[in-house]
């Protein structure tokens, strides 16, 4: 009878041992676990912190877009329109490749293409201006 | 008589044989007995007293091992919970886990796709712009070319008029803009208005591109009429 007793202590004895140290082991995992739970939520966040980033920078591109759309649509074609009208009525293509001082193009008469050559540091403005004019038919 | 006092004296004499017996056999036999008897109790009380200590031991030790198991029972029993509570936030911890690593590999994609469509875009919108900026620095020089050379400015305004503005017209005044505005109406036709300085002539002129559609030499005429006018001033001035 007292080695049964004695037996039974012994058994439960090595049994509390046994849960205790699986209570260790789950709660040394559950601190592990709860670690990598809060690296997780770190990261994730992080990641949407990216993505909002990314985000903000593509509705900067597309104000961007927006910018070089007008510039292709709108600016460009009006300021062709000018230079267009421009040609149309003075019949002249310049040369862009002269130097500053000098004023080179051709007017494209109605018959012949003349040339034009001037060194503006040698005539008012107002000659060249009256100059090139006076190519321009008056006739109605 | 005689017999009588024989008797007496013979039970006197019995009498104290008897005593004296008694008190030899007391002595004697009784003696020892009673040393042995008092001897076997003190023994028997003694083992007595040596086996209720042991037994009292016994049972405190017995007691002990008790208390003991039921403390071991109830440790065991309190940490049972506790392992049971713990293990239901781990599984709860470990669902949260995979959760995250689900949206992360989600994220990590959508931020991929993101960032290749974005270079993409990059690409796109630089080569264009390049491609503009060239071509407006070339409109640019043309513009000014025109505008330095032919001494006037043609530019849009408001109500889709077109602007045209002439310098080096007044030879004391190079800087001074003599300018008109012109639009085609709903009907189509040229419509010419605001100059500044007024020009008289013009009414004319808009019938004649209108019959003609020679802008340029409606251009050149406007050109010429308002260096007549500047020239006029001149005059009138001197």
């Amino acid at each position: 009878m007292e080695e049964d007793v004695a037996q039974k202590l012994i058994d439960e004895e090595e049994t509390a041992q046994y849960v205790e140290s699986k209570l260790q082991k789950i709660e040394s995992e559950l601190q592990k676990t709860s670690e990598k739970d809060a690296s997780l939520k770190a990261d994730l966040h992080l990641l949407m912190k990216e993505l909002e980033e990314l985000k903000e920078m593509e509705q900067d591109l597309t104000k961007t877009e927006g910018e070089v759309d007008e510039d292709s649509t709108v600016v460009i074609p009006s300021a062709v329109y000018v230079s267009q009208l421009y040609h149309r009525v003075s019949k002249i293509e310049w040369d862009y490749e002269c130097e500053p001082t000098v004023i080179k193009g051709i007017h494209h008469g109605p018959n012949i293409a003349q040339p034009i050559h001037f060194d503006s540091t040698q005539h008012s403005k107002k000659f060249i201006s009256d100059y090139l004019w006076s190519l321009v038919d008056t006739q109605w | 008589m005689m017999s009588h006092i024989k008797t007496e004296e013979e039970l006197d004499i019995f009498n104290k044989s008897i005593n004296d017996f008694w008190n030899r056999f007391r002595n004697t036999t009784l003696n020892e007995h009673y040393s042995q008897v008092v001897g076997l109790r003190d023994t028997y009380k003694d083992s007595t007293e040596a086996l209720t200590e042991r037994l009292s031991t016994k049972i405190k030790e017995e007691d002990r091992m008790v208390e003991t198991f039921l403390e071991f029972r109830n440790k065991i029993h309190i940490q049972n919970k506790l392992i049971q509570e713990k293990q239901d936030n781990l599984s709860k911890l470990v669902d949260s886990i995979r959760e995250k690593e689900w949206e992360m590999e989600k994220l990590t994609k959508s931020i991929q796709d993101l960032k290749e469509s974005l270079d993409k875009k990059k690409e796109i919108i630089s080569t264009a712009n390049k491609a503009n900026k060239e071509k407006l620095k070339m409109l640019q020089k043309s513009y000014d070319l025109y505008k330095d050379h032919l001494g006037l400015e043609i530019r849009k305004i408001y109500g889709g008029k077109l602007q045209f503005i002439f310098r080096k017209i007044d030879p004391k005044a190079p800087e001074k803009p003599f300018t008109f505005s012109l639009r085609i109406n709903e009907e189509g036709d040229y419509e010419i208005s605001d100059s500044a300085p007024h020009l008289e002539c013009l009414a004319e002129f808009q019938e004649k591109i209108r019959k003609t559609n020679k802008f340029s030499a409606f251009l050149a005429n406007v050109r010429k009429a308002f260096i007549a006018l500047a020239c006029n001033e001149c005059v009138n001035s001197v």
